[in-house]
């Protein structure tokens, strides 16, 4: 590569990122699943963050879906040029035109959720970019058994949510919550381009916050951001805990 | 009773119009989603003033409630 380019690629990280900030990026490993209207924008940033360099650490990106005419309203790898193409395989040569130092490695296939461990084995963040309830719900209790980090989201309209899990959760409320084998809003509202890379960006911003070892910024809490009004809402997920001890709640 | 009341994605068109809410002494949430006509099947998160609660809890006036679908999509 160019010199030029190797020298200037990190500088405006700086002094926002510290170096040592920018090598816990090299050497972090992530495991993210799902390549569409979050996944693409999300790896797109990590790599142009710097994660995963190459001879330090890794990202591992998993989905077996082909890119089709519905994905061209918000899946930033998605181009009138590659319909019909496999997800992993496009954001491969993205990946590279945008930072051929990333250590990308791709899982081609749908995971199936017996093949969650061997997935984000010897990762040290896992990152939820699924479209499906079902599966974003086994991603969440495939790390909590493996003792990492997951960070969920998920966007339906203009409404989207990010809540971290940590390894030190005792429970997992968002997975109760949701894990009830309704539709998502998702079916019935379409999902947005802004919507998708807005919440993806967070996800970003909290895989910076682990990987730096900084406080997260969405754990403990499910964050709503409503894009229709301009609305963020912070939700306390463990009160209902507390709750479900009284008598007569939830009966 | 004067709640703050906002209803997400698809259960907007439960949002109710009015601030001032008819809904009898010692209202519970259960007795707001049932005066807003939403069946329970298609709330999943229920919070009041940030905190999420159980259906039994009790509002209070001038409380913000948010009332939450299932979201999944990527």
């Amino acid at each position: 590569m160019d010199r030029q380019v190797l020298a200037g690629r990190y500088r405006r990280n700086f002094s926002t990122l510290s170096a040592q900030d920018q090598e816990r990026l090299f050497f972090c490993r992530i495991s993210l699943v799902g390549l569409g209207g979050l996944g693409g924008p999300l790896l797109e940033m990590l790599a142009r963050m710097g994660f995963g360099r190459k001879g330090c650490g890794w990202i591992r990106v998993a989905d077996g879906d082909m890119f089709e005419a519905s994905n061209l309203n918000r899946q930033l790898f998605c181009l009138e040029s590659n319909l019909g193409l496999p997800k992993t395989q496009e954001a491969v040569k993205r990946i590279q035109a945008v930072n051929s130092e990333v250590n990308l490695q791709v899982h081609k296939n749908f995971l199936q959720p017996e093949e969650l461990p061997a997935f984000i084995h010897g990762a040290d963040i896992v990152l939820d970019a699924l479209g499906d309830l079902p599966t974003k719900l086994a991603l969440r209790r495939a790390a909590a058994q493996a003792g990492l980090p997951v960070i969920t989201a998920a966007i339906g309209g203009w409404v989207g949510f990010i809540s971290t899990l940590l390894a030190s959760d005792r429970g997992d409320t968002l997975l109760r919550i949701m894990d009830t084998g309704v539709d998502g809003a998702e079916l019935r509202l379409g999902v947005l381009a802004p919507t998708a890379w807005f919440v993806a960006a967070l996800q970003c911003r909290e895989t910076v916050a682990l990987a730096c070892g900084k406080r997260p910024l969405f754990h403990g809490r499910m964050h709503i951001v409503d894009l229709t009004d301009a609305t963020w809402e912070k939700v306390l997920l463990e009160e209902e805990e507390a709750c479900a001890h009284q008598p007569a709640v939830n009966a | 009773m004067i709640l703050e009341v906002k209803c997400y994605a698809t259960l907007v068109k439960y949002q109710p119009e009015q601030k001032d809410l008819l809904l009898g002494p010692q209202p519970t949430l259960r007795d707001l989603i049932g005066f807003l006509g939403i069946p329970e099947a298609e709330l999943k998160l229920r919070f009041v003033n940030g905190v999420h609660v159980g259906l039994d809890h009790e509002l209070h006036e001038g409380d913000r409630v948010g009332l939450f679908p299932a979201v999944g999509g990527g």
